[in-house]
């Protein structure tokens, strides 16, 4: 709990600011590891943002009614099962039916090189794999979130 | 109900962080105390105490009862960098509205615009909204103003936490709950707290135990007069404002008395 009367001090990732952006961190499909979720939720947490997290094994239909209802910016969808083009173009559906579309999405987790443009195509804003420090990905969710800032 | 919950969830994103003039742009000139809103519960307890599970559990009987029900959950913002993780969103599938808010400045287990987001919440239609809030230990005495019922929640174990709270939390519940009912000393934590509050609700979302009865005993409680509500709206928005400017005033070298003048003059000149 904040101490009352002092303003959150800056966020810890240098030149990035989240604060007030609401970023849903969710994993659809059937893998069942979560921990690369719960690190990047941590990062985001700490430049700032308010982070929600949904919990394994979410549908497609969810993880949108989920984002509509808490008013997101962003969603990051963590996958390790291999099956990302599907459950991203699923993914990518439902918030479209949920007139959502200008929810920002993006993935993580194992996404073999060639399946990164595939993923933009299907309006993915960017792609992060372990390859990725995790600055660097705070950042560049960021240059997505606050282009305006910058 | 016809819900729109797209234009429902940027509302309360607008709300979620407005500043003092924001809220009296949007609210400021609606009467305070509306009269016939939804049902007000309020849900508080220790850290790990389970509120979370419970919630989830009676929301999916509320539900099956045919409520149109919205739960506001509130998880502590990290003073450190001002973000949060709200990660006790309630997995339910059925159609709960369910929002996380993060605390932010407050620290009465609250959060700054609450008043704010259950006002936006009375007009969209819900029978009732719950609210699920920090976990805290003892001073959360700010719940009770806002809802109509309070359920407090303890989990079993020592009695010396229940002798601990008991100049806390417990004064503010109208309904008293022990979690967990399916663990060893539940019953006694029962017995125990039955001899301070009365009766006592064991509950657990293992075998659903206590469940509708715990429903059963909220239904049972009235509602509370809204006087305090909007009370509480005023001071809530008054404190903040006030909070702001000392913020920004350099008092170290006033008396008391002077830095007192000095915001209660500032405050004045705002009106005129």
């Amino acid at each position: 709990m904040s101490p009352s009367g002092s303003e959150p001090r800056p966020p810890a990732t240098a030149g990035v600011d989240l604060r007030r952006k609401r970023i849903l961190i969710a994993k659809p499909g059937l893998d069942g590891h979560d921990v690369g979720a719960k690190v990047i939720a941590l990062a985001l947490r700490d430049a700032g943002a308010d982070v929600i997290y949904t919990g394994l094994r979410r549908s497609a239909d969810y993880i949108a009614r989920v984002a509509v209802d808490e008013g997101v910016d962003a969603v990051g969808l963590s996958i390790l099962s291999g099956s990302h083009v599907d459950l991203v173009a699923q993914t990518r559906e439902a918030l479209r039916a949920a007139e959502a579309d200008d929810v920002v999405l993006f993935v993580g987790g194992t996404i073999p090189a060639q399946d990164h443009e595939p993923l933009r195509a299907l309006g993915v804003a960017d792609v992060f794999t372990a390859e990725d420090r995790l600055d660097d990905v705070v950042r560049r969710v960021a240059r997505h979130l606050v282009a305006e800032r910058l | 109900m016809t819900l729109n919950r797209r234009e429902l969830g940027r509302r309360l994103n607008t709300l979620t962080d407005a500043s003092v003039a924001e809220v009296l742009a949007v609210r400021g000139d609606e009467p305070l105390t509306a009269t016939d809103g939804p049902r007000r519960i309020g849900f508080t307890g220790p850290p790990g105490v389970g509120k979370s599970s419970l919630i989830g559990a009676l929301a999916r009987r509320r539900v099956e009862q045919g409520v149109d029900l919205a739960v506001l959950c509130i998880d502590p913002t990290s003073p450190v960098s001002g973000g949060s993780i709200l990660g006790d969103r309630i997995r339910i599938d059925s159609d709960v509205y369910v929002r996380s808010v993060p605390s932010r400045q407050a620290n009465d287990g609250l959060t700054d615009n609450l008043p704010d987001l259950l006002a936006a919440l009375d007009g969209s239609g819900f029978d009732e909204v719950w609210v699920e809030t920090v976990g805290v230990g003892q001073a959360a005495y700010g719940i009770r103003r806002c809802v109509d019922t309070v359920v407090v929640l303890v989990p079993p174990g020592s009695g010396d936490t229940v002798q601990a709270m008991k100049a806390g939390i417990l004064e503010v519940g109208d309904v008293h709950v022990v979690t967990k009912g399916d663990r060893p000393g539940a019953e006694q934590m029962a017995s125990e707290l039955a001899a301070i509050v009365g009766g006592v609700v064991v509950t657990s979302t293992v075998d659903g135990r206590g469940l509708d009865d715990l429903l059963a005993a909220i239904d049972h409680q009235g509602r509370r007069p809204n006087g305090d509500r909007s009370r509480y709206d005023v001071e809530r928005l008054i404190t903040r404002r006030a909070r702001e400017l000392l913020r920004k005033a350099d008092v170290a070298d006033l008396t008391l008395r002077q830095a007192y003048h000095h915001i209660i003059r500032t405050l004045e000149g705002e009106i005129q």
